[in-house]
């Protein structure tokens, strides 16, 4: 095969077409190197989008009653009020939990590299938790938070503080403990992205701020925070996508409540869809989660990458 | 160039062929019975202490004949459902698996379950041998859907020693109170003076499922359930004299927030006197070599005897193979005659016949609360009952953290599931 090539392009008449063959041929072979992905990512990816969407547009119990409703879903879903305050619940946690763990990921960063005594440990330490599963860390912080009988409240016993905290028992509360548990789970990536970043800053610009006589907080504001701009935007960005994401820590730790004051929109689309067995509402919600993440990533991007241009 | 081009196309077409491969694959393993063995895939959600006694019962059953082969898949109970009835509806489901009664109201709807009153007389199952409560309960038109395999419902366990040195035990080891609802709360007042500090009267969960179970026993005790009908009865009188009665324990201190599933725990360590659990936790409970405790009927605090309960079924998912859901019946029908084995797990046996041996008889706790098989309410038969549950139980839960009144929950409940019940 191989010498049956070298013949033909080796005769001149052919040389001259060879750019256009080679074009073709290049192509093809870039579409066959690509089909393997592109024939798991139209099947995985693709296809289940259109098929919820499909999906979205019809009513009734699954598996018994399917039928197609057009838009119904959608209308149903202005009026529905757990679906409102889900939606607000989703959109609070991201409010809460997208500066916190990014700052405290930056702070821990700052921390371990400072090339002190134990940082090696110290690193491993803060990204630890991220390997684990969510079950693992819901029930790690059920066991640490549950009243009366939790590590904590134990602990404080011991040392005689008798206090008993209900830490699922209210609004407030059932988040903080969410936040909690988030932040332990998923600081650590944040810190590991920072960290790259901060590895990236040359020791010039510090040694020349030394030689200007700079503070560490001047040298901090001028090179330091400058420097990780492209780090922040991006790690800004996939923490508000994963908080949007929000499901396993209300799920295992609060179970969406008291009431459904922790219930966020992805914990109730699984109701909908797990629960009372509504694939098409289920999959509507989906839908406009998938459109209010996309949307806000995009403005996201734009705003902080142009500011990264400047 | 041409040939390393025809080489990676075969590449791609042998790995798309090896993709569309994957999804027929699956089916040839279970259907071989030409060695005369039949084989059967079983499903189960038995992901809490139940789980082994199963697997002991499916060994036991498979080295007691020749015939049959089961397969024992053990599920997670959270989820169980969620998979089991994709399955069906996908028509990918086992050839034989356990469903609660409780959730019949959703399975069957979907046409997949098999009706089983034919493969039962090809089986040689006799349906008299079983319990008349838990046969009504898998009975629809005439025809029996699922052989049922237990009852298992919340009963009442007790501490002995810390009732005792609170001088609220009887000589014969019941507990000393009067009658009715506000018998049972002095009693657990007497209990709140006597107990050393830091030991709790009773646990129960009031943020879980245990809250709602409660609060079905007590309004099934007034004679009422929530869907009667059609009709959604959860604000009424019963619901609401069923739900002051929880929050009097909870505001006078009797039982605590914010146990969830630790109730367990907390009993067995003996931090509590009194719980409301499930007969399951026997099994639990007597490993604790130290905890000297009694297992007795839920408490008649209303008219009437009554207590949340429900059942293990065996249902047979609609095939092809009819000598597989023979064999499947059979395999139920075995199942609930050995029933002495379940109860290990706590569960009370489903046939008369069981519970009346000596074997069973001998078993320490079990035969202590075995007749509130009779007393069980199931929970109404609905499609959505599932949803309707949660929604209950959101509204109670919120009762009890004092986020809103005792009407307004009830109401709210009664809002919630009126509209999950009419979409």
């Amino acid at each position: 095969m191989r010498d049956s090539t070298i013949d033909h392009t080796s005769k001149p008449a052919k040389k001259r077409r060879k750019p256009l063959r080679n074009k073709v041929n290049s192509y093809l072979a870039a579409l066959l190197f690509l089909a393997p992905f592109m024939v798991l990512y139209l099947w995985f990816w693709i296809y289940p989008i259109i098929k919820g969407f499909l999906t979205s547009l019809t009513t009734g119990a699954f598996g018994v009653n399917e039928t197609f409703a057009g838009l119904g879903n959608y209308k149903y879903m202005l009026s529905d009020d757990k679906f409102w305050s889900s939606f607000g619940n989703t959109l609070y946690f991201v409010l809460i939990s997208t500066p916190s763990i990014v700052i405290i990921g930056l702070l821990m960063a700052l921390l371990v590299n400072m090339k002190l005594k134990g940082t090696t440990f110290l690193r491993s330490a803060f990204f630890m938790p991220y390997m684990l599963s969510i079950s693992v860390v819901g029930s790690i912080w059920v066991f640490i938070l549950q009243s009366n009988t939790g590590l904590l409240a134990e602990t404080l016993e011991l040392i005689g503080i008798n206090m008993s905290v209900s830490w699922f028992g209210s609004w407030g509360m059932g988040w903080l403990s969410i936040l909690l548990a988030t932040l332990w789970w998923t600081v650590g990536f944040n810190m590991i992205l920072f960290l790259a970043g901060l590895q990236e800053i040359p020791d010039e610009l510090y040694e020349a701020a030394d030689i200007d006589g700079a503070s560490s907080w001047e040298k901090f504001r001028y090179i330091t925070f400058p420097s990780l701009r492209g780090v922040t935007a991006i790690v800004v960005l996939l923490q508000t996508i994963a908080s949007f994401k929000l499901f396993g820590q209300t799920f295992l730790i609060t179970n969406g409540g008291p009431g459904t004051s922790t219930t966020p929109l992805v914990h109730y689309i699984y109701q909908i869809a797990f629960r009372q067995w509504d694939m098409g509402y289920a999959s509507a919600v989906s839908f406009v989660l998938f459109l209010a993440v996309s949307f806000i990533s995009l403005i996201q991007y734009k705003v902080l990458m142009k500011k990264e241009k400047h | 160039m041409v040939g390393s081009l025809k080489r990676l196309s075969f590449l791609v077409l042998g790995f798309i062929l090896l993709l569309a491969g994957c999804s027929s694959g699956e089916s040839d393993s279970a259907s071989g019975s030409n060695d005369g063995v039949t084989k059967l895939s079983y499903w189960v959600p038995f992901s809490g202490s139940d789980g082994e006694f199963m697997q002991d019962m499916v060994k036991e059953f498979n080295s007691s004949q020749d015939e049959i082969e089961v397969e024992f898949m053990n599920n997670n109970w959270e989820d169980y459902y969620t998979k089991f009835k994709t399955s069906l509806v996908s028509n990918t489901a086992p050839d034989v698996a356990v469903a609660h009664v409780s959730r019949l109201g959703e399975l069957l709807p979907t046409g997949k379950l098999e009706s089983l009153d034919d493969l039962a007389k090809e089986a040689d199952l006799d349906w008299s041998t079983f319990g008349d409560n838990q046969l009504d309960a898998v009975t629809r038109d005439g025809n029996h859907v699922a052989v049922p395999l237990d009852t298992h419902a919340v009963i009442m366990f007790y501490n002995k020693t810390l009732l005792k040195d609170a001088g609220l035990l009887n000589e014969d080891g019941t507990i000393k109170m009067e009658q009715g609802a506000e018998g049972f709360t002095e009693m657990l007042r007497t209990l709140k003076d006597e107990l050393p500090e830091g030991v709790s009267p009773m646990v129960i969960g009031s943020n879980n499922v245990f809250t709602f179970w409660i609060w079905h026993a007590l309004i099934s005790q007034q004679g009422s359930t929530y869907i009667e009908d059609g009709k959604v009865t959860i604000d009424t009188p019963e619901g609401k004299e069923a739900m002051n009665l929880l929050k009097t324990w909870l505001d006078e201190g009797l039982i605590q927030a914010d146990i969830g599933d630790n109730s367990y725990d907390i009993f067995k360590t003996q931090d509590a006197a009194v719980t409301f659990s499930g007969v399951w936790a026997t099994g639990n409970f007597e490993t604790e070599e130290s905890l000297d405790f009694a297992a007795v009927p839920f408490p008649q605090l209303f008219d009437q005897p009554g207590a949340w309960g429900d059942s293990h079924t065996i249902v047979v998912p609609k095939q092809d193979d009819k000598e597989k859901q023979v064999a499947a019946v059979k395999f139920a029908d075995w199942l609930a005659e050995n029933g002495q084995m379940w109860a290990k797990a706590g569960h009370v046996p489903v046939k008369p016949s069981v519970i009346d041996s000596a074997e069973y008889k001998e078993m320490p706790y079990r035969a202590d609360y075995a007749n509130v098989m009779d007393d069980v309410n199931y929970m109404p038969e609905n499609d959505q009952l599932t949803a309707v549950n949660d929604a209950i139980l959101e509204s109670l839960v919120k009762v009890n953290y004092g986020q809103i009144s005792v009407d307004k929950g009830l109401k709210e409940a009664q809002q919630k599931v009126e509209e999950l019940v009419g979409k």
